[in-house]
């Protein structure tokens, strides 16, 4: 691996807090995290990652080469072109939804909706796996999801309390102003003081013992469990990661001002406090959905991405804490090749890419290839399944591992043949 | 097999437009039926609990047997009020009187069907752009227990129902891509209580069920289609003249056969497949039927069924009392499926009675029923409590109710195949009920309708104090959270101050387990 030399040097020279330090390294001898890079709309993969410079599709859109020799992508990608030894290029999925709601939860939860089971979403199924039930923070955060993705984001027979935690973005700055991210009820109400509320968990937790004295049930111990965990976070430091004002200007604007370098940049402070699992999502609402003017709206995607994604590789490199993060990039489908007469591309589930880095991934390749209209897979094809699999073995989480789903059925978290070339 | 052309099948081929008169009055026409029904359940429970040397839990408080009945049968805690009245009701029988008042109220029908509900709808179903059809199935699934239809009936309608008359029903079988395979293991699991999809790809390995006995159900589904009409908002149902099932690795159709019944099955004179089928499902010469029935609304009464969980009442799952649930299937059969009896029966047993608190370290077991088992409240019963008695809003019983807040919050908190008997929670649930929209505005000293009135000046501070007890956890103060009380307020300096108190005060009791749970 490339960047295996980085190790424990790098947090100890990052400037951390000792015991964030301490933390990060404890991290390192059982933590891994997974960074989900969702791009709600379905992102055109044939503008990004997989062009086609000689084909009428190709489109207005430079390609440029990267630090590995014949691998080329995007020229408004410049950032992850240096890095490029970090990424494996997934150019052969192919699934068959084409609908932003349905399609959003084929791609995280590996199944069709709308079956008798309520299958959990991926991140709810590695977090579980990833996470631990004592820590102060939660296992899975996800900062900025659409709406779409809000519905998707679900923990299915896992039980809500493997669900995500939220963090809102308000709508994206003007100027020079960083987007602002809220964490959803982790703010109590301003108008009660410190003393009230003191006094008032004291007579909570009077009115628990002597209920719990008489009906010490599973079910009224485990309230009690739950509700001290959520007491503790809602006291706690750690839940300083979610405050970004205390990171430097140059630092908040390397990962770019929008929502999406915002959440990457709280990201890596969650994942140096120990949190498995984060996503972030660009796209307010359904941005990548671009079925207008889709290459202005590309490139400026492309560059909040390349912003936010690129700098969360660096900073968690220095920190020596990428060779346990696990990243991908990925949305509910890709975009047609042909571009329509509004100069926009439309739904594409057919044939389109994703790309996994860091952790567990072998970087600076390319798997599987679209012919070359790119309208179909011509090589390494491969559905959500797979590539969910994939994810997991990189992780070192059994794809196989099994969770009990409604009626005791057990179920593996994915049941596709993973990519073996592409992991480490 | 002639003889089941029962009164039933005869009903179902007219076309199941007939309904049984509701009752009205429950305990009026079949007092002696429900005493001694009650005295049988009774029986076989105490026997048990001295054979095994259980101490039974002592009998509930009124206050907690108000609560539970309340949450139970109306799916709400008692209103303030109804609290107050049913602690002063010093004629006799006033427990039962209120089981009867309860289920003749329309706030049973609106519970029994968001219950049913849920019990019918695949988990993913309410997350889907389905709010319309699922509106429709509860505004169905209402007129069933408003008219208290038989349950053979109202089982055999939903089995056969279809067309534009029926939207409701519908989404049952197109959540389940109106696949005969899906559906027969929804129906099996859900009407019969048996895992007959566990024999989908081979012989059941813990039962009777073969691979045949699967696949001759699921054809009974065969002939079920979705037509193009409605499509935007799921289709319609429809029977068509043919649609064969073919097992896994064969091309040989499979002929519709009862599970478990070797005689061919019954002919319908319309080849109407479905209907075939509810001949045999809702008669009561299948002891599948009213047995899953019975241990069904056993299990919502007491958060355990007499085999537990409801739905796997397999060969290797034995009932815990295995006479007692003889007893209420034939029992079931002999009042015609009538549910409001089953209810006002199971209710009024002695355990149904006992309290959930005990004093031992030894609390006996659940499936022992000698204590009641304290019972989470579904999000929805919280919900509606904390609306009807904290906020107070104005709210139709209907579940037509449009409240944006409260879709939010089950949204939010929604748990799938959870015994009650768990709290199915996690931290971002605890943080969403301590710091959400809903509990702020609960809380809020002007927009708490519970609050808001306690402004009042001729109220004492114990009154207020009382009243926030009754709304939020259906009992007055003990004398210890009495003089707990009168310290808490002890320290507030003016009015101000006292309001302050009083919304803290809420806050806390509604984030209690007490709070939480059906007692």
């Amino acid at each position: 691996m490339q960047f295996a030399a980085a190790g424990a040097l790098g947090a100890g020279s990052s400037g951390l807090m000792p015991q964030i330090a301490k933390a990060a390294a404890e991290i390192k001898s059982q933590g891994r995290h997974c960074v989900l890079l969702w791009m709600s709309g379905g992102p055109s993969q044939i503008d990004t990652f997989d062009m086609k410079p000689d084909h009428a599709n190709g489109g207005s859109l430079k390609e440029a080469a990267t630090a590995v020799p014949g691998l080329r992508f995007s020229e408004h990608l410049p950032g992850l072109a240096k890095q490029a030894d970090s990424l494996a290029i997934l150019r052969g999925l192919s699934t068959k939804e084409g609908d932003h709601e349905r399609g959003t939860v084929l791609m995280r939860t590996g199944h069709i909706p709308g079956g008798p089971v309520m299958y959990p979403s991926i991140g709810c199924s590695l977090s579980k796996e990833l996470g631990s039930a004592e820590a102060e923070l939660p296992s899975y955060v996800s900062i900025a999801p659409s709406a779409f993705a809000r519905a998707s984001i679900r923990p299915g027979f896992l039980g809500p309390k493997h669900a995500a935690t939220s963090v809102a973005a308000a709508a994206d700055p003007t100027g020079n102003e960083f987007a602002r991210l809220r964490v959803d009820f982790l703010e109590q109400d301003k108008s009660v003081t410190r003393d009230r509320r003191v006094d008032r968990l004291k007579l909570w937790r009077q009115m628990q013992d002597d209920f719990a004295a008489k009906r010490g049930t599973e079910n009224v111990l485990a309230q009690n469990t739950v509700y001290e965990s959520a007491l503790r976070m809602l006291d706690s430091d750690a839940k300083d990661a979610f405050d970004l004002s205390t990171e430097s200007d140059k630092v908040r604007a390397a990962y770019g001002r929008e929502s999406f370098g915002q959440g990457c940049l709280m990201a890596r402070r969650l994942i140096e406090r120990g949190v498995p699992l984060v996503e972030v999502t660009l796209g307010n609402g359904l941005a990548w959905d671009t079925h207008a003017d889709n290459f202005a709206q590309v490139r400026r995607l492309s560059e909040q991405l390349d912003a936010g994604w690129c700098t969360l590789m660096t900073e968690l490199r220095d920190r020596g804490l990428l060779e346990r993060t696990t990243i991908l990039w990925a949305g509910e489908f890709g975009r047609t090749p042909v571009i329509n007469r509004n100069g926009g591309r439309d739904h594409f589930p057919q044939a389109f890419s994703c790309v996994l880095a860091g952790g567990g991934i072998a970087g600076g390749q390319v798997y599987g290839a679209t012919n070359e209209s790119g309208m179909e897979v011509s090589d390494g094809k491969m559905d959500q399944q797979d590539l969910l699999s994939t994810l997991c073995k990189a992780l070192g989480v059994s794809p196989a591992t099994e969770n009990i789903a409604e009626g005791g059925r057990p179920i593996a978290i994915a049941e596709g043949e993973s990519v073996d070339e592409v992991l480490s | 097999m002639s003889r089941l052309l029962s009164s039933l099948s005869i009903v179902l081929l007219l076309g199941m437009t007939q309904r049984a008169m509701p009752n009205d009055g429950i305990a009026a026409i079949n007092a002696v039926a429900i005493d001694a029904a009650v005295s049988q359940i009774n029986q076989v429970l105490s026997d048990s609990w001295q054979q095994q040397d259980i101490v039974p839990a002592a009998v509930s408080s009124d206050a907690e047997f108000c609560r539970r009945v309340w949450l139970d049968l109306a799916g709400v805690a008692p209103p303030v009020s109804e609290v107050r009245m049913f602690l002063n009701d010093t004629l006799p029988d006033k427990r039962g009187r209120l089981i009867d008042r309860l289920l003749m109220s329309p706030h049973h029908a609106s519970h029994m069907a968001a219950t049913w509900n849920d019990i019918l709808l695949p988990a993913d179903a309410q997350s889907i752009q389905q709010r319309q059809n699922i509106v429709a199935l509860q505004r169905w699934l209402r007129d069933q227990f408003i008219d208290n239809t038989p349950y053979d009936y109202f089982v055999a309608s939903f089995l056969t129902a279809g067309g534009a008359a029926n939207r409701g029903p519908a989404i049952f079988y197109t959540t389940r891509e109106v696949e005969p395979k899906k559906i027969a293991a929804a129906t099996s699991r859900i009407f019969l209580g048996i895992q007959l999809q566990c024999a989908e790809c081979h012989d059941h390995p813990f039962d009777r069920w073969t691979q045949e006995d699967f696949w001759g159900y699921a054809a009974f589904f065969g002939q079920l289609s979705r037509s193009d009409e409605n499509m935007n908002a799921g289709g319609l149902i429809v029977d068509l003249p043919d649609g064969d099932v073919t097992m896994p690795d064969s091309d040989d159709p499979v002929a519709p056969h009862y599970p478990g019944v070797s005689e061919p099955p019954e002919e319908d004179v319309t080849n109407n497949r479905r209907r075939q089928l509810t001949i045999w499902m809702a008669s009561r010469d299948n002891d599948y039927f009213a047995r899953a029935a019975v241990n069904r609304f056993w299990g919502h009464l007491f958060g355990r069924g007499l085999v537990d969980p409801v739905d796997a009442m397999d060969k290797d799952n034995p009932a815990s009392h295995p006479e007692l649930l003889d007893f209420l299937t034939r029992y079931f059969i002999q009042q015609r499926f009538d549910l409001r009896n089953l209810i006002a029966t199971i209710a009024r047993s002695d355990a149904y009675q006992r309290s959930s608190a005990y004093d031992a370290v030894d609390r006996p077991p659940a499936d022992s029923f000698a204590v009641m088992s304290v019972k989470t409240l579904t999000p929805r019963q919280f919900y509606n409590s904390v609306r009807q008695n904290v906020m107070r809003q104005n709210q139709a019983v209907s579940m037509n109710a449009n409240d944006a807040q409260r879709e939010q919050f089950l949204a939010r908190m929604r748990a799938t195949d959870t015994s009650p008997r768990d709290y199915p929670h996690g931290v971002m649930q605890a943080l969403g009920v301590m710091n959400g929209p809903e509990m702020s505005r609960a809380v809020h000293s002007t927009q708490s309708g519970l609050l808001a009135s306690l402004e009042a000046p001729f109220f004492e501070e114990a009154d207020k104090v009382e009243a926030i007890f009754l709304a939020t956890l259906s009992r007055y103060p003990n004398e210890v959270e009495t003089q707990r009380m009168a310290r808490f307020f002890a320290k507030a300096n003016s009015e101000v101050e006292r309001g302050q108190l009083r919304s803290d005060l809420l806050w806390t009791l509604l984030n209690t387990a007490e709070a939480t749970v059906c007692p």
